[in-house]
């Protein structure tokens, strides 16, 4: 990314930071970008029947059940961006980094705003 | 060369989108789901044995300072208002005692704190989308409040609050 688009993603960082306790969770790819959880088609072709999220959640050293979990509120009929975030905020710190660097080798990548 | 700039501003609109329709706190009057869990010295805590009790959820984890940091307000709130119809229970994402332990101690923490190590509480039953949260739940086991983010407990519109819940409020 270029300082630009850096200085851009930044600015509407602080913006989300100083007003607001909605936790953001966006991931990108080949310059797409949605919001995790959330029931779009494409996003569902890109991460669920690509393969992908599988491939990446089998990389990641998470127990069993929350890796189900992120899936299931991922790809199945039960999508959930808030579910998707709670099991993120649930995530020990280890935990989301190997999470977000097993999506980099995929060619993802995912911003995650706490509030 | 397009893509990485129509990226950053597709990010940029989502995240500008994101804060401009969000709110610091969120009402909700959904009755508040039952739990059963242990405190570290492994005494059972079941919600509906608190029915007719004020009662606040502090859902916190060691690694993030902002929880720290309310807890000492919390500590006070509950210290104040333990005998008057206010529980406080802390519910730690911690995976391990051990690492729950030193901060009850640095923080002198009085309140019971019990361990969700699985996320059932975190994940399926209060879906716990930032950290620090607190839910104010009434004497009837309605979800009052919803706050997320770090909280001053002390603060007096806070303290009023808790006081007309309880009913304690001269």
């Amino acid at each position: 990314m270029t300082i630009i688009s850096r200085l851009l993603t930044c600015i509407a960082a602080v913006i989300l930071l100083s007003g607001c306790a909605n936790t953001t969770f966006i991931i990108s790819k080949d310059g797409k970008a949605y919001y995790l959880g959330t029931k779009s088609r494409n996003l569902h072709a890109m991460l669920c029947e690509s393969g992908d999220l599988k491939r990446v959640l089998a990389e990641v050293a998470i127990p069993d059940d929350l890796k189900k979990e992120f899936y299931k509120y991922n790809c199945s009929d039960e999508q959930s961006k808030e579910k998707v975030v709670a099991i993120y905020t649930f995530f020990m710190p280890e935990e989301k980094e190997a999470l977000k660097s097993a999506f980099r080798r995929h060619g993802y990548d995912i911003n995650y705003v706490p509030c | 060369m397009r893509s990485p700039w129509i990226c950053s501003i597709v990010l940029f609109a989502m995240l500008l989108a994101a804060a401009l329709f969000c709110h610091s706190t969120a009402q909700a009057s959904d009755k508040a789901p039952d739990f059963e869990l242990y405190d570290m010295y492994g005494t059972r805590h079941k919600l509906a044995d608190y029915l007719g009790k004020v009662v606040l959820i502090n859902f916190w984890v060691s690694w993030c300072p902002e929880c720290i940091e309310e807890m000492p307000s919390l500590n006070a709130l509950y210290e104040n208002h333990k005998g008057k119809g206010l529980i406080v229970l802390g519910v730690s994402a911690d995976r391990k005692k051990e690492s729950v332990l030193p901060v009850i101690s640095r923080a002198r923490i009085s309140f019971p704190v019990l361990l969700d190590t699985t996320g059932g509480l975190f994940i399926r039953q209060y879906t716990v989308v930032g950290l620090p949260t607190t839910v104010v739940i009434d004497k009837k086991g309605f979800i009052n409040e919803r706050i997320i983010g770090r909280t001053d407990f002390g603060a007096p519109s806070f303290v009023k609050k808790i006081e007309s819940l309880t009913g304690t409020r001269q």
